[in-house]
């Protein structure tokens, strides 16, 4: 999600034992690049990503998760993988633009 | 009819014209009569008809016939006698809600929305009415949240850390000022509150009550008198665990002294007039009543004092004053009191004789005569005082306005000048841009002048503008905000942002300039911090989670940018605060700041405001800051758990009450941030939290109850038994209690105790289960959603301890009830204990009746809802292979319901195959299934796209379930049915379809002709231009299983011409589907093809082959080492495009594959690749040069650092700047990702003097 919207911003504290999640949409996608292919490392977050309401929350987007993240073969070869919690701490202008721009028109919230 | 002769037909119609624009339309005049002429004919023919049916004898007029033959019974028994003319509405409402309740709402338009449409049309009514209204923030504030509005921007206060003091203007004021003008606020409050006091005990005694007291809670609604704004649910917030916010009506966050201070406008007795100057309707009459006693606005206090209210701004006017200065524009609260007080004088308009006429009944009333005493009011004085309004009092008013008013005419678009043409500007918007439309010569003003307009320009254009025009405003805005300067820019956005009449997302852009430009300004931003936390507070207890989240960025950055030390200095006054709002909202502000900074940075400053001696105020607010820390940062408080523990564990035995709840809210809070940690930090509040349990009542007792449910399930095992123990029949006595508050705590706590280890689960089922099954489950319990969900979790919990049979037998009779919330809170409840402890201790009664309930609340759910189908799901596939005996009975259900006339039966019924199939796989039923899948292959036919799309559902999960071999109907039957069903646009039939057709290309390819796949083919290249991304990758997923079952040459073929295709979406999927295509039929079958399309002379087309080039690379990964010599000269040839995209992608599919051939003896390849690759770091397009940065990352993995390292040598110390700075970005990637690597490469350098060179130890390995 990073690579397309570069506003967006990773935790990127040590990891700990917990492990990423990603929700039904980003399933399959690798957490640095995007891509579908060849899920290969697992991805580990931080304690505090992972706390109290944001625990199984989707690393990239934050809706409740269904699956396990993971790195891509491509990523974890070039060492993307050792850089730190992934998680994204923050909304992002396109999402939050959006909201703001449905709510104008009086959309229901999704 | 041209012989006019009346057409009987036309007539009726025309009737039937007449009577429904009757009923429509009953304000029209002539319609009105032609209904009182109906009417009346109709109460005729209404008594016609009922002497009719009195009188037995025949009559002439009436028919006459033999009663023996035809029975003396009335003909007319059982019909409507007249056509219902006024109230057929009414009967069609009962009718269509009778219908609604017999079954589910279809897919037709159901009557109700015809009654809807035939009622609604009326030519007056604007449908957008309802909407329109709520858009902006301020209508969907409660009071609470408007108090906001009664802050003002105080002046800019001193940078304590500038050189030059007189930076931000003489009128700045010092830290010591601001503390000085804060006490003396505190001490007027305080005095205020005697006063009135005294005049209400003056009152009392004397027993008068002509001056009615202020309402003593809850104030009413300023803005709004006569419509009362919806609130959001006022439930006090308190114990909310996350950052939502309180609301207004808690009892215990109120001050004492709050309900005093804001006063009703409409109140007559200009006792303590001390309104903020916020207030909606400036009163000309305040100013000249005003005794000396009252309190002045206290930024009259201010240097600026002319500016009433805008502190800061110097535009407004002073609007209290008797003659207005009407040169400058109104303010928007002006306005907006004007329109009101437009209003409110029309309402309260003297009544005439007429009016009054109409009014009362005719008889029974008489008019009394005035008494000879009275005498109207003729002094003017008294006359202004008596109706308080500001411009229409004094008899004339000239506004501004007027000249630019285009009457009537929707002002749609406006041309701004130099601003080019905004989509639309609101009138309101003239408050603040009124000067931009003066058309004055800007070549004679001043500089400051232009700078404003400037300013003024680019903001009108992010707020109204196109989106492409906001953008471009707000990178301007960004870019020269240094040179705009923190005070021109912040004068302006800042009262935009305090003005009542802005909309959510107005206010969401004119955050997002705040934001810009804070990183821009950086410390610049020091002497305005107080004004902008004053606008941005308010955000933080906005009911919407993204303003939220975009006001805790903002203070975080303000914090970053100010400092602590300003931080501290400007919120400092704010802690102890008259009102209430301003503590709450600065506490939260506090806990931002500390997440930005540090908790260790804040600390010594929080230990001193929990312990103030000088006002409570201060300790609550401390301690409220803490708590809002551990809300906000959760675990990340641990290492400094100890220290905040102490800070405020001197507030549980505070005098204050207030002071007392809320540390043991403080406490509950941090441990609940540490679990399941930190026990050791609590040890020296469990004291005073035990005694204070014994000693509360009410309110406080459940905060400190709060407290010890959160500690319990830290504890050890034996201290956590005994303090359940303990606490457990205290809990017990309050399972009865009324209390919302306190029923949600003491779930919570139970929930929490029976968690921990130390809990036996004899005990929890002897002491805790009957009460707590009579007390709360209850209907009642279902209809709130928080309690709803507490007490699902909170029984769960108890099951866990108790088994799943305890449980389920006392609440699986509730099944039944009459009250679907409760029934539906009884099957989450049951599902939710199912999914976590499976069946296996059901028993075979239990089991009968539990299929029996669900089987029934499954039937009898009115609104769609996905928790039934869910808890039928889950029980029947926990159960597994003891609901055999059960399916016959299930599958003649759905059978049943999948022929029901309403569209969501159906549909539940199918999506309950698909719950069940695995299940019925279970139970050896296939040939059940097979009939179901019959049954369904004959609904898809279904006209509903939703149904479809579940029927679709139910058919794939049947077959994935027995399989293709054995699928009924067989699937060469099937799949010709699903072809032309690919067409559909609906986003759910498209998704379950293409999963269906995909998994039987997967699987099933050989039974299919080829000529039907090729058939799938096209129509699935339609599907690539879904909206949703699911659907697109099912699309191109199952082109890679066609191409496998018939080849790629057919597919390719059609995925290369659909290269060609303008959509960059459609393309875009088009090359993943080759790649798919490459990586199912091996590289080889596709490259030659591929590679010759490159040949097309097409931008599009070359592009899209690249593409491809890079996702094969990706897909094939190693497999890539025989192919890389084959695409070298094509890979040259684009890297040295002149078009950039076609670098970029070459860049890509060179990353691509250099990382797939890692350590494959590709070197030469790509070595030679790196070579064309490496003159384009110079590229300033982000994606371009994002693209190149990752093919050298990749090119350094594949190569080995030293390569690389050779080739950035060149240009690390190059004179000019731009070129080092990119050779220096790839050198620190590279350092960071192979550092000892690079290290024996460095180039090495003779020894100097000053600073030495010499690396003798890696000579050895070298």
């Amino acid at each position: 999600m990073s690579k397309h919207h570069p506003d967006l911003i990773m935790c990127r504290k040590q990891p700990g034992i917990a492990i990423g999640r990603v929700c039904e949409k980003c399933d399959g996608k690798c957490v640095i690049c995007d891509s579908y292919v060849r899920p290969v490392t697992l991805v580990r977050i931080c304690d505090e990503c992972n706390y109290g309401s944001f625990q199984g929350r989707c690393v990239v987007c934050g809706s409740p998760g269904v699956s396990d993240a993971y790195y891509c073969a491509n990523c974890t070869r070039g060492e993307k993988d050792r850089d730190g919690c992934p998680k994204i701490v923050n909304l992002g202008s396109s999402k939050t633009d959006l909201f703001y721009e449905r709510k104008k028109f009086g959309f229901k919230k999704r | 009819m041209a012989d006019g002769k009346p057409n009987p037909y036309l007539r009726t119609s025309m009737q039937a014209t007449v009577t429904r624009s009757q009923i429509l339309n009953q304000t029209r005049l002539s319609t009105v009569d032609i209904s009182a002429q109906i009417k009346a004919e109709q109460e005729k023919r209404g008594k016609d008809s009922s002497s009719q049916r009195d009188d037995t004898r025949v009559s002439l007029t009436g028919v006459g016939y033999d009663q023996d033959i035809y029975g003396s019974g009335n003909k007319f028994e059982g019909y409507s006698t007249s056509l219902p003319m006024d109230d057929d509405d009414d009967e069609e409402d009962e009718l269509s809600q009778r219908a609604a309740q017999k079954k589910l709402s279809s897919y037709t338009a159901p009557k109700e929305v015809y009654a809807h449409l035939t009622s609604a049309e009326d030519e007056d009514h604007d449908p957008f009415a309802g909407r329109s209204e709520s858009k902006r923030v301020i209508d969907r504030q409660d009071d609470y949240h408007k108090r906001g509005y009664n802050r003002a921007l105080s002046p800019s206060r001193q940078d304590a850390f500038a050189k030059d003091h007189g930076a931000a203007g003489s009128e700045a004021r010092t830290y010591a000022e601001v503390m000085r003008e804060a006490e003396l606020e505190r001490e007027q409050q305080r005095v205020l509150q005697k006063i009135a006091e005294k005049k209400k005990e003056a009152q009392k005694a004397t027993g008068q009550d002509a001056p009615p007291p202020p309402t003593p809670t809850g104030r009413k609604r300023r803005w709004d008198v006569a419509t009362p704004v919806v609130a959001p649910a006022a439930t006090s917030t308190w114990n909310e665990p996350d950052d939502h916010v309180a609301a207004p009506t808690n009892r215990w966050e109120e001050t004492p002294k709050a309900d005093v201070k804001k006063r009703n406008r409409w109140d007559e007795t200009p006792v303590a007039s001390n309104t903020s100057s916020w207030d909606a309707t400036p009163r000309a009459s305040s100013g000249v009543a005003e005794t000396p006693t009252a309190k002045r606005s206290r930024w009259d206090e201010t240097p600026v004092a002319p500016s009433g209210m805008f502190g800061a701004t110097p535009m407004a006017g002073q609007l209290g004053m008797v003659t207005p200065n009407l040169a400058v524009p109104m303010t928007p609260e002006a306005m907006n009191a004007q329109r009101w007080e437009h209003e409110i004088d029309m309402r309260n308009r003297p009544l005439t004789d007429d009016d009054l006429d109409a009014m009362f009944p005719t008889t029974g009333y008489r008019i009394l005569e005035q008494p000879a005493t009275y005498t109207p009011i003729r002094t003017p004085g008294r006359k202004l005082t008596a109706t308080p309004t500001p411009y229409t009092g004094n008899g004339f008013m000239m506004q501004d306005e007027n000249l630019k008013q285009n009457y009537g005419i929707a002002p749609t678009e406006l041309e701004v000048p130099g601003g080019g043409n905004l989509p639309f500007f609101k009138q309101d918007d003239m408050q603040h841009f009124g000067k931009l439309l003066d058309e004055k010569d800007e070549s004679s003003m001043s500089a400051e002048d232009i700078k404003e307009r400037k300013i003024m320009r680019l903001l009108l254009k992010i707020k109204n503008g196109t989106p492409a025009m906001r953008k471009a405003a707000l990178r301007t805005i960004t870019d020269k905000a240094r040179d705009y300067g923190a005070g021109p820019l912040f004068n302006q956005i800042l009262p935009l942002l305090m003005s009542p009449t802005l909309e959510d997302q107005e206010r969401h852009l004119l955050v997002k300039v705040i934001d810009r430009i804070l990183y821009k300004l950086d410390d610049l931003v020091r002497p305005f911090v107080h004004k902008i936390l004053v606008v941005i507070e308010p955000l933080l207890i906005d009911e919407d989670y993204y303003a939220r989240v975009e006001g805790r960025e903002i203070i975080s950055n303000l914090s970053k940018a100010a400092g602590l030390a300003t931080m501290i200095a400007t919120m400092r006054p704010d802690i102890d605060h008259a009102d209430e709002y301003v503590r709450n909202t600065t506490a939260r502000a506090f806990s931002v700041v500390a997440s930005a900074l540090g908790i260790p940075a804040l600390l010594p400053f929080l230990k001193a405001v929990c312990n103030s001696k000088k006002s409570w105020q201060a300790r609550h607010t401390g301690i409220k800051i803490v708590q809002q820390i551990a809300i906000l940062l959760g675990c990340a408080i641990l290492p400094h758990l100890k220290n905040l523990v102490d800070a405020i564990a001197k507030g549980l035995e505070d005098e204050q009450q207030k002071v007392r709840t809320i540390a043991s809210l403080a406490i509950a809070a941090l441990a609940e941030a540490a679990h399941p940690y930190g026990i050791e930090s609590f040890h020296s509040v469990l004291k005073p939290l035990w005694s204070g349990i014994k000693k509360h009542r009410g309110k406080g007792l459940a905060a400190f109850l709060k407290a010890i449910g959160y500690i319990i399930p830290l504890m050890e095992e034996e201290y956590a038994n005994f303090y359940t123990k303990e606490v457990m029949p205290i809990l017990i006595r309050e399972f009865q209690s009324p209390d919302e508050e306190m029923k949600k705590i003491v779930l919570k706590v139970v929930k929490q105790c029976a968690g921990t280890d130390g809990v036996s689960p004899q005990y929890i089922k002897e002491e805790i289960l009957p009460e707590f099954f009579k007390n709360f489950w209850v209907r009642r319990m279902a209809l709130d959603r928080r309690n709803y969900k507490q007490l699902v979790e909170t029984t769960v919990e108890l099951a866990q301890k108790v088994g799943v049979t305890e449980i389920v037998s006392r609440i699986v009779e509730d099944l039944k009830d009459e009250s679907e919330p409760y029934r539906k809170m009884v099957m989450e409840t049951i599902e939710k204990v199912v999914t976590q402890l499976g069946a296996a201790d059901v028993d075979g009664r239990l089991e009968e009746v539990l299929i029996d309930g669900i089987l029934y609340a499954f039937q009898e759910q009115t609104t769609e809802d996905i928790v039934m189908l869910n808890g039928f799901g889950t029980v029947v596939n926990a159960l597994g292979y003891r609901s055999k005996a059960y399916l016959p009975q299930i599958t003649s259900t759905i059978l049943w319901r999948l022929n029901n006339k309403s569209a969501k039966v159906r549909q539940q019924a199918a999506d309950l195959i698909s719950r069940i199939a695995v299940v019925m796989k279970t139970c050896g039923e296939e040939k059940l299934m097979g009939h179901l899948g019959l049954v369904l292959f004959e609904y898809l036919g279904e006209e509903y796209p939703e149904v479809l799309g579940s029927i679709l559902g139910a058919l794939k999960a049947i077959v994935n379930v027995i399989g293709m071999s054995s699928m009924t109907p067989p699937i060469k039957d099937l799949l010709p049915r699903l072809t032309p069903i690919l067409k559909n646009r609906h986003e759910k039939v498209q998704e379950n379809n293409i999963d269906l057709v995909g998994r039987i290309a997967d699987r099933g390819a050989e039974f299919v002709s080829a000529r039907e796949w090729m058939r799938v083919c096209f129509e699935l290249l339609d599907m690539l231009k879904a909206h949703k991304k699911g659907i697109r990758r099912a699309a191109v997923n199952t082109f890679g299983y066609i191409a496998k079952a018939i080849g790629p040459q057919d597919v390719l073929a059609t995925l290369l011409n659909n290269l060609k295709v303008q959509e960059r979406q459609n393309r875009v999927c088009t090359t993943v589907a080759i790649a798919i295509v490459a990586e199912t039929c091996a590289p080889f079958t596709v490259l030659p093809a591929l590679m010759n399309e490159y040949r097309v002379p097409e931008l599009n087309v070359q592009n899209g082959v690249l593409k491809s080039l890079a996702w094969v690379f990706e897909y094939i990964g190693e497999m890539g080492k025989d192919y890389i010599y084959a695409v070298t000269p094509l890979l040259e040839d684009a890297l040295m495009d002149r078009d950039l995209v076609h670098r970029q992608t070459a860049c890509t599919t060179v990353k691509h594959m250099s990382l797939g051939v890692v350590g494959l003896g590709c070197e030469d390849a790509l070595l030679h690749l790196l070579n064309f690759v490496w003159p384009n770091i110079f590229e300033t397009s982000p994606h371009v040069i994002n693209a190149v940065m990752d093919a050298i990352d990749a090119l350094a993995v594949a190569l080995g650092p030293a390569t690389i390292l050779q080739y950035v040598v060149q240009g690390l110390f190059h004179p000019a700047r731009k070129v080092r700075e990119i050779y220096w970005k790839i050198y620190n990637n590279m350092y960071i990702g192979a550092q000892d690597g690079v290290i024996p490469f460095y180039p090495s350098i003779d020894n100097d003097g000053a600073n030495r060179y010499e690396r003798t130890e890696l000579f050895y390995v070298v």
